[in-house]
């Protein structure tokens, strides 16, 4: 009787499921892109694919990461011990920041080049720069955790994809940390996992601004520090993320 | 597999759920787990799915607590009246999930259970009525063959054929491939039929685990004249009384040792078993006041 694997099944079984959501969602951007195409919406030449879904990533990832403490329910039914759960969904989640940039970055290109071929659409670069604020302190906040920092593929593909992967990562993260309080506790225990989320989502944005040497707004400049330091945070914000999504799920209670 | 569980208590906030309980399963049996609603059977269940955590005390599955306890999950089973207002699958995508974490399922098995139970095929599960829905978790519980299997009140708006073929079903395959069985339940004179031993629970503390036939053997209703039942009676546990004119009836709860059966027919008594219903309703309802 195969007793220990079942983290690997739970794994494939999220890592699927996750991916045919993202094909989904690539999939409607697609139909959105053509009609704007179609019918003129956009005078400036198109956005491209990777570019949209780099900005809809931001909901996309997060939506699915609140869903993962949901699943648990799910595969402890199944016999699937809680520690396998949070090892099978961990892995799930560290192959879709790899295989999705990857994926969505080829879709375009794919695309970019029967559009071309066959319309006198020109692809626009994006303007994804947010480093201008105004005395709207929330919206500023709330603009600078959706529009994170952006490299094009065709200038370094490495950063671009490492950027996008980086930003799957902490979202989701985000979104399973804030659904694992509430599951756990209560709703102002919620609440607290929303703000503790906002402020590392801004922390993690500040500093790969700052290792990118892209703009960074004045309230949030106080958060830079030196290049060898921000590295080491960037990678320890997820790491912590990691770390108290399983704490909080280690010994739940499932609700029946 | 053996189930031992020792002084196990679990609290909430302002509620006490279980409180110091004890007792062992130690056979491929099936067991009843009856109590009234609120009795503590669900909170019971689910620290043995590990669903849950006890507040203090045991509960052990071949001696090793089974929570996160990888290789013992695997080896239970919790069924209950799970909502699947949520599944998208259609049910053999479903059970082939099942199959797939549960290495005893048997997906003939689990086929032949659909087709018993008339589930549709072409549906998604959320938009099964709620006896389906209660019918596909005991075709899981049935067809998964997992060493514990737990069903805790599974039946919900099963209709009485269906109620019908799952006891069928159930009695079949436990005795192909046996197995510890509980079976929680409040519709107990439906399904006493189905329990090799009986566990009462009443108010979070477990009133009695026997073997079906030794409780049985522990009623008796005594009916006769007034005083001379009241006479015979002064010194039995009794759980409930009736009377009409000068005739009375008492439930007793102890066993009655030959003389005192004899003595009884002498006195013109009357002595009848009672029911596990009977049993069920009298213990809980004593306890309650």
């Amino acid at each position: 009787m195969k007793k220990h694997n079942n983290y690997l099944k739970v794994m494939t079984d999220m890592f699927l499921i996750q991916l045919f959501w993202a094909f989904g969602i690539m999939g409607v951007m697609l139909i959105i892109g053509l009609v704007r195409l179609i019918f003129h919406m956009q005078e400036n030449g198109q956005d491209n694919l990777y570019n949209s879904f780099f900005v809809v990533a931001t909901f996309f990832v997060f939506v699915i990461g609140v869903m993962a403490t949901y699943y648990l329910p799910h595969y402890v039914g199944l016999g699937v011990t809680r520690k396998n759960y949070f090892k099978g969904a961990t892995l799930a989640l560290v192959g879709l920041t790899v295989i999705l940039p990857f994926i969505i970055w080829g879709t375009s290109v794919i695309t970019e080049l029967i559009i071309e071929n066959v319309t006198s659409f020109s692809f626009r670069e994006p303007n994804m720069d947010v480093s201008t604020e105004d005395s709207n302190f929330i919206g500023d906040i709330v603009e600078f955790l959706i529009v994170t920092p952006f490299v094009e593929p065709e200038s370094n593909w490495v950063l671009a994809i490492g950027i996008f992967s980086l930003k799957i990562l902490v979202y989701y993260l985000a979104g399973w940390l804030i659904s694992a309080a509430f599951y756990k506790f209560s709703v102002i225990a919620g609440l607290g996992a929303i703000a503790i989320s906002i402020v590392l989502l801004t922390v993690e944005n500040v500093l790969l601004r700052s290792i990118l040497s892209l703009p960074i707004p004045n309230r949030f400049a106080f958060l830079e520090v030196p290049e060898g330091i921000a590295i080491v945070a960037l990678l320890l914000i997820p790491l912590g993320m990691f770390y108290l999504i399983r704490v909080l799920t280690k010994r739940v209670s499932i609700r029946m | 597999m053996t189930i031992k569980v020792k002084n196990l208590s679990l609290h909430y906030r302002n509620h006490t759920a279980l409180h110091d309980i004890n007792f062992a399963l130690t056979e491929k049996k099936i067991y009843g787990l009856l109590g009234r609603n609120g009795a503590g059977k669900t909170s019971l269940l689910s620290i043995l799915a590990s669903f849950n955590e006890q507040s203090s005390g045991s509960l052990t599955i071949n001696e090793k607590a089974p929570f996160e306890n990888a290789d013992i999950m695997q080896q239970v089973a919790f069924l209950y009246d799970k909502d699947y207002k949520d599944e998208t699958d259609k049910i053999v995508s479903l059970l082939q999930d099942v199959q797939h974490y549960r290495p005893n399922f048997d997906m003939d098995y689990a086929e032949e259970l659909v087709a018993k139970f008339k589930l549709p095929k072409d549906k998604a599960v959320k938009h099964f009525s709620k006896g389906m829905q209660s019918a596909l978790n005991v075709i899981i519980g049935l067809a998964g063959r997992t060493p514990i299997t737990i069903f805790d009140e599974v039946y919900l708006g099963m209709d009485a054929p269906s109620r019908d073929i799952f006891y069928k079903e159930l009695l079949a395959d436990q005795q192909e491939h046996p197995r510890m069985i509980i079976l929680s339940t409040h519709l107990v004179s439906e399904m006493d039929y189905l329990f090799d031993d009986v566990l009462l629970l009443n108010n979070g503390k477990l009133l009695l685990h026997e073997e079906y036939d030794t409780l049985l053997a522990k009623g008796a209703s005594i009916t006769g004249s007034k005083e001379i039942v009241e006479e015979f009676v002064k010194d039995m546990e009794q759980i409930n009384e009736t009377q009409l004119g000068g005739t009375k009836s008492v439930m007793i709860y102890g066993t009655l040792r030959e003389e005192e059966k004899q003595a009884a027919i002498a006195k013109g008594l009357e002595i009848a078993p009672l029911s596990l219903h009977e049993l069920f309703v009298h213990l809980t309802e004593e306890e309650a006041e």
